[in-house]
């Protein structure tokens, strides 16, 4: 979600890699020193004598917003104890900066900066450790170098240097991307079951996902946009009034119906899921003559305890040129499932491995999210009116937030989409409200 | 419950001698014992008038190769004379079992069908056509049934074709009006059965002798031999190698999974069908416009108590045309289930009824079912090479059986179907041995 505020932020103030002024940037943490930076160096190297010959210091967030990740790039010249050849390696600071209370109490509530933080200092290295133990090992996220409980900061490496990018989220992914997305994703879930053996309990901590059983602070957003589709497909001739009858009555369900999907069950295959798995979140490296097509995924703030469900539909609903969602979304689960239990095999995972038709089965029951994902999440990302695109615009009830979310839907492609799922949704009795 | 309080509810009566008395008093075909005085006493019993007497009978085979594999259909016409002096003219089908083919008789000894059907015609239907009229529903779901003999394994029918019932072309399928047709008094008969069961506590779920049951493996012949006649023609394929490999190797657990299609599970439950094709439905067709008007079902010889889903998925992958049978099942199944649940709540039937969604999950956990019938069952029906098309045929492994189960595959509409099925059945997983 925050990324959303930084991309809007990128458009309303042109490219932010180095063509405007330093004032107009958010300053760079005031505790970012050199010493403090050689003294993390020192410890992740090893080397007490290590020394930093050059701290570079860039700001990357503009100006005025009211929230947002605040990002600071660090190029760090430092010399190992008693080398002589310097080395030179970049990060990524990462912190947030709280001025509108409002918001930064609802971000409270998801407990998104420690999820975020416990997930790049205690999980994701791990998970990663596992995974190079496996045959065809590979990277899946950027690698952590500190994370700063106090100042809510995360050091990790900064990807762009290593020619990493943001994907185009108004023309989604294909086949190609999509596969080696969920080959990533499928290789995180596998290994976060592992480690939830290994250590029971600790995974199922994290319980703040988008949709969880705290706080329903996104409510408004999620409601709200319920009842715009519900007036949209009123008004189109393909769907028509039962549509609208429907989605209207379904607006007071949504977040009961939707954290059901995330509720963990004892009978099915739960994994630690990325929680926010949409185009943005997504780092990609284009093949070259150098190297393959590569992704790694960030944004952990809503990551939770839940069934893969959550990132497929999530995913598949949001992040996928349309003739790869409408053709091709159940060879692509066949291919997520046999890199999961491949992986599970070779991690040699202890508990049950679910058979494809036990996974199809399980994804079934977890539908409700694909429903909640393509009309409303799927709204957020197809955006293009940048005007009010901020979270005031998403959640609040005034002229202003109600006329953004009203605008959504005259984007063409979200049209087009929900046309094409609402009647598959209505046949399986996914829009009833039935309890 | 008697066979005269069976008859009591006929409202077709044979109608007054016209011209043409086509007078050849021979059965062909039919069992020794089936003679004029035979059925002259069934006709005296049901018209409560011991001195009615025949004047002339015809009678001939009702179905031609290829139409039915169940038993011997006879089609007889009697003229007759009451004590009243009143000239009547009668239609009827008899059924009878393979009294003189011993290979068939031990083959379907343990399914008991005739038994089953008998028992059904005599004291199910009946009290299932009770349920509506205590409803007021007037709809005629069954065939009248005249007498049942279980001595010889006899049943006598009212012979529908006179009132303009016909069988529909099995070769060409149902379009959507008639399958809805066909539907609607599925879900009636469904419900009926579901809150009949529940009145008479249980009485209906000692029907466990299905296509699949956990008593006899005898038509494994038949379904085996069919997936491995399948693999073959598959194999020739290019790009369907692994297609072929996978039938090949669901073999040695394909009985095993047919069989938990049919175990009962937790969920809503009926007495099925068990074998509901075109070629169990009749139909009339208005004789100006040649719309379809109304359907029957007949044929009860496979019915067991079990999931919707043994119906429904039968009936979908194998009477349709080619394009409802790939885009349309979730639609219709919609369609059978806004009946299906408004009949139990009118009958106030008191177990749960699942919500639409639900219901999709139930029906989905027998989706090994679909395949099956797709796959082994529509080209059988299909069939158009009927010189060899009988029972020894489908039954047996020898070369004459393996031919005629080759044929079948030769066949384009079958052919159609699984290139057009294979991969959507793979991504469902529902291709692995490992389910």
């Amino acid at each position: 979600m925050r990324e959303y505020q930084l991309i809007m932020v990128e458009i309303r103030n042109g490219n932010s890699n180095g063509s405007q002024d330093e004032d107009d940037f958010h300053p760079a943490p005031q505790w970012l020193t050199v010493s403090y930076v050689e003294s993390i160096l020192r410890r992740v190297k090893q080397d007490s004598e290590l020394s930093i010959k050059d701290l570079n210091i860039k700001a990357a967030t503009a100006k005025g917003d009211n929230y947002a990740s605040i990002m600071t790039r660090i190029k760090v010249d430092y010399v190992r104890g008693g080398a002589n050849q310097p080395e030179t390696e970049f990060f990524i600071v990462k912190t947030t900066y709280e001025n509108d209370p409002f918001i930064s109490n609802i971000f409270a509530g998801y407990n998104a900066s420690q999820t975020e933080m416990v997930m790049y200092d205690k999980i994701l290295p791990q998970l990663s450790e596992l995974l190079e133990g496996t045959q065809q090992s590979e990277k899946l996220f950027a690698k952590t170098l500190h994370v700063d409980y106090e100042h809510s900061a995360i050091i990790f490496e900064d990807l762009a240097v290593s020619n990493y990018v943001l994907g185009d989220r108004l023309t989604g992914f294909d086949l190609e991307h999509a596969k080696l997305t969920l080959r990533k994703l499928a290789k995180m879930h596998a290994a976060a079951a592992v480690f939830n053996e290994r250590q029971p309990g600790l995974l199922a901590k994290l319980d703040h996902g988008i949709f969880n059983r705290h706080t329903r602070a996104f409510s408004p957003m999620f409601e709200s946009l319920f009842g715009v589709a519900a007036q949209f497909a009123g008004q189109c001739p393909e769907l028509g009034s039962v549509y609208e009858e429907k989605l209207k009555r379904l607006q007071k369900r949504v977040m009961e119906y939707t954290e059901r999907v995330y509720d963990p069950q004892p009978d099915q295959f739960n994994t630690l899921t990325h929680g926010d798995l949409w185009i943005n979140n997504i780092m990609l490296r284009n093949k070259t003559d150098q190297n393959e097509l590569d992704m790694l995924l960030i944004d952990f703030q809503f990551s939770a305890w839940a069934s893969p469900a959550v990132d497929l539909f999530y995913f598949s609903s949001t992040s996928l040129q349309p003739e790869v969602r409408n053709k091709h979304l159940d060879a692509l689960i066949q291919y997520y499932h046999k890199v999961l239990a491949d992986t599970l095999r070779e991690l040699n995972f202890g508990g049950h491995i679910p058979t494809l038709r036990q996974l199809v089965l399980q994804l079934e029951k977890g539908k409700f999210m694909a429903v909640t994902a393509t009309l409303t999440c799927q709204a957020i990302m197809l955006n293009e009116e940048t005007k009010d695109a901020d979270f005031n615009g998403l959640l609040l009830d005034d002229e202003r937030g109600r006329n953004f979310r009203k605008g959504m839907y005259n984007n063409k492609r979200l049209q087009e989409n929900v046309k094409r799922w609402l009647p598959d949704f209505e046949r399986r009795g996914l829009l009833d409200v039935f309890d | 419950m008697s066979v005269s309080d069976l008859i009591s509810a006929l409202d077709a009566i044979p109608k007054l001698t016209t011209t043409n008395p086509d007078i050849d008093s021979g059965f062909l075909d039919a069992p020794e014992w089936l003679t004029e005085s035979y059925l002259q006493d069934a006709l005296r019993k049901f018209y409560s008038d011991p001195k009615l007497k025949i004047t002339a009978l015809d009678g001939r085979p009702a179905l031609g190769r290829g139409e039915n594999y169940g038993g011997v259909l006879t089609r007889t016409k009697a003229e007759f004379i009451r004590s009243d002096g009143s000239s009547l003219i009668g239609h009827y089908i008899i059924k009878t079992s393979f009294e003189s083919d011993e290979f068939a008789r031990k083959a379907m000894e343990p399914y008991d069908i005739f038994n089953r059907e008998m028992s059904i015609y005599e004291q199910i239907l009946p009290k299932l056509n009770a349920l509506l009229r205590e409803i007021r529903d007037e709809e005629q779901i069954f065939a009248e049934t005249m007498a049942v003999d279980y001595h010889r394994s006899a049943l006598i029918f009212e012979d529908l074709s006179v009132r303009g019932y016909v069988m529909p072309d099995r070769l060409v399928g149902l379009d959507l009006k008639l399958a809805r047709l066909v539907l609607r008094k599925l879900a009636k008969m469904h419900a009926t059965s579901a809150v009949l069961n529940e009145r008479e506590l249980g009485a209906l779920e000692s029907y466990d002798r299905g296509m699949f049951n956990r008593h006899t493996d005898n038509y494994a012949p038949c379904f085996l031999g069919m997936i491995q006649a399948a693999s073959t023609r598959v194999a020739q394929w290019p790009g369907y190698e692994q297609y072929a490999e996978k039938l090949e190797a669901l073999v040695p657990v394909y009985m095993e999974l047919g069989k938990r299609v049919f175990d009962v599970c937790p969920g809503i439950n009926v007495l099925a069908h068990g074998d509901l094709w075109t070629n169990n439905v009749l139909v009339k067709y208005n004789e100006s416009t040649g719309e379809p008007e109304d359907v029957i079902i007949i044929d009860f010889q496979y019915a067991a108590w079990g999931s919707p889903a043994i119906d429904l998925f039968y009936f979908l992958n194998s009477s349709l045309q080619l394009d409802f049978h790939l885009h349309h099942q979730e639609q219709l199944i919609q369609y059978y289930f806004e009946i299906f649940s408004s009949t139990l709540r009118k009958l106030r039937y008191k177990a749960h009824i699942p919500s639409l969604h639900n219901f999709h999950l139930e029906l989905k956990k027998k989706s090994f079912y679909a395949m099956h019938t797709s796959f082994s069952i529509f080209p059988i029906q299909r069939n158009v090479e009927t010189d060899d098309a009988d029972f020894n045929a489908l039954m047996k492994s020898d070369q004459r059986a393996i031919n005629f189960k080759n044929g079948c595959y030769r066949n384009p509409v079958a052919q159609k179907i699984l290139r057009e099925l294979l991969n959507v059945f793979d991504c469902q997983g529902l291709l692995d041995a490992d389910q």
